[in-house]
């Protein structure tokens, strides 16, 4: 019998393929040694084009320069897989999961990535099919409508799979895409008769399949809008709690609002806590200028363990003879006080933030 | 299916060597193995160092090995290099510490190679071992065959 294996899903807006990578760099070394869960990051990117380890780049049609004038960016990685387009529309998955631990291979992980594109495309009557040998991907006849390229470094996975929704398929004309000369690319929006839900529902769909399929009990789902830069993802123990948002707030210097949600891990070790923790006035006016806010997702009395029990936007530091506005002070839901003994109730916060004006995107 | 069956009773007679069937990974004697899946054989103080029947199986069509530089050290537990397979680049770990004395470049133009041969033409790289006493904190063949159960049952 097979214990519960716990996935927490991250769900983000657009965001800058360099970012996303750094992100699963980090997070990638937080699994490896046990620091979180596993995880599965859902985005979508601004136009990019990606090669693989082997730097197939003469599957490149165009030069470097005129991918800029495209407004596109080239990245270099070390994910398997040859060259492709990533851009609005289309959706992105990157599991950063443990290998090892489930005693899965890259074959069988691959297997059940194209299982996740093949079932979502199939709940909107579109038939497709994994590659034959040599041709990883999913295939509607021999169009392309999913792509995946992924590492997997100390069993740890990172990148993931690319599916079609309805992205701009001609940034697709500039590169043989996959190294697969003579094979065309698709969307679902193109195969299917059905009206297309927004995204943000087919992101939903990719990840409760990927669950699904690899026997995961889906857990925590951050939904974080606007959101085109990760600041800090990062485990801490409650007493900390003053110490990490100040360096927040140091480490902030760009002009946009940022976001902080702070949530609850299940499962954790957990140690009695004579008094609800709360943020001092003292600590308040030591975070200098800024207003930091953290209202509650949920009120104080229903919050459970997983779930989301405080939050708030704060600007960058603001101009000189700012005054500081009251800041909501953050408890412990008195639900989780009673489930607290012998240990320390960790939470998890994840920071993210918008340093240029990002262009919306529809239903994410 | 039934095929590559025979064909590995085949190998594993032709090869003389014992044969666990789980599936059809064959495991050999007078190797050591690490639990991520490479084997190492030692020759004095230096080493051959391949990925298992287990591992290329569960990996797929290699279709790209990554080789360290000769010259380069290697640390027991740690990659050296990599394999490319169904779009997945996976992390090869060495199995014992020391410097690379030869890398296997006929895995450049045949990286099949690892899959159909992953314990003799296969090879990946040699090695001179720089402290023999790691040896002994990696398996044997029959650990290493009951660890590749285990590890199969968990899905």
């Amino acid at each position: 019998m097979r214990l519960q294996r716990s996935l927490e899903a991250c769900k983000f807006g657009v965001i800058n393929y360099f970012d996303a990578l750094k992100l699963q760099e980090r997070l990638v070394s937080e699994r490896k040694s046990g620091k979180i869960l596993d995880t599965i990051l859902s985005l979508q990117h601004p136009p990019t084009y990606t090669l693989g380890k082997r730097r197939t780049d003469h599957n490149l049609l165009v030069s470097e320069a005129d991918l800029k004038t495209m407004g596109a960016e080239l990245h270099y990685t070390e994910r398997g897989g040859d060259i492709t387009f990533h851009g609005p529309r289309q959706a992105i998955l990157y599991p950063i999961v443990s290998l090892r631990d489930i005693g899965f291979g890259a074959r069988n992980y691959v297997e059940g990535l194209e299982s996740v594109m093949i079932e979502v495309a199939s709940f909107y009557g579109v038939n497709a099919h994994a590659g034959k040998t040599g041709e990883t991907g999913v295939w509607v006849g021999d169009r392309k409508i999913g792509a995946i390229g992924v590492r997997i470094s100390s069993g740890i996975t990172s990148h993931g799979l690319a599916f079609n929704i309805d992205p701009d398929l001609s940034y697709f004309k500039h590169i043989v895409p996959c190294g697969i000369p003579d094979k065309g690319v698709t969307s679902l929006k193109t195969e299917t008769q059905k009206e297309l839900p927004p995204d943000e529902v087919i992101h939903e769909q990719l990840i409760h399949c990927f669950a699904k399929i690899f026997r995961w009990s889906l857990q925590v789902l951050l939904n974080v809008k606007d959101c085109t830069q990760i600041i800090a993802l990062k485990e801490l123990q409650l007493s900390n709690i003053y110490n990490l948002t100040k360096f927040m707030v140091s480490k902030l210097n760009l002009n946009n609002r940022y976001y902080i949600r702070l949530f609850t891990l299940p499962e954790t070790p957990v140690k009695s806590l004579p008094e609800p923790v709360s943020i001092s006035d003292e600590t308040r006016s030591d975070l200098n200028g800024s207003d930091i806010q953290f209202p509650s997702a949920k009120t104080h009395d229903e919050a459970s363990v997983g779930e989301v029990i405080g939050g708030g936007s704060f600007p960058a530091p603001p101009p000189l003879g700012h005054s500081m506005r009251e800041s909501s002070r953050f408890l412990v839901p008195p639900s989780l006080r009673s489930s607290i003994s012998n240990g320390a109730l960790r939470l998890r916060l994840v920071a993210v933030g918008s340093p240029k004006p990002s262009p919306r995107v529809s239903g994410l | 299916m039934a095929s590559r069956l025979l064909w590995a009773s085949r190998a594993a007679s032709y090869l003389r060597i014992s044969a666990f069937h789980r599936g059809f990974s064959t495991v050999i004697k007078d190797l050591k193995y690490a639990d991520t899946h490479e084997w190492v054989k030692v020759d004095g103080s230096s080493a051959t160092i391949g990925i298992t029947d287990h591992a290329q199986d569960h990996l797929g069509d290699v279709v790209y090995v990554e080789l360290p530089e000769v010259g380069a050290t290697v640390a027991q537990g740690k990659n050296f290099g990599a394999v490319e397979s169904v779009k997945a680049t996976s992390d090869v770990n060495s199995p014992v510490s020391g410097e690379v004395v030869e890398v296997n470049s006929e895995l450049v133009g045949s990286p099949g190679l690892v899959n159909g041969s992953p314990y003799e033409n296969g090879w990946i790289i040699k090695v001179k071992l720089s402290d023999a006493g790691e040896l002994n904190s990696l398996m044997d063949s029959n650990q290493y065959s009951k660890f590749c159960e285990e590890e199969d049952a968990k899905h």
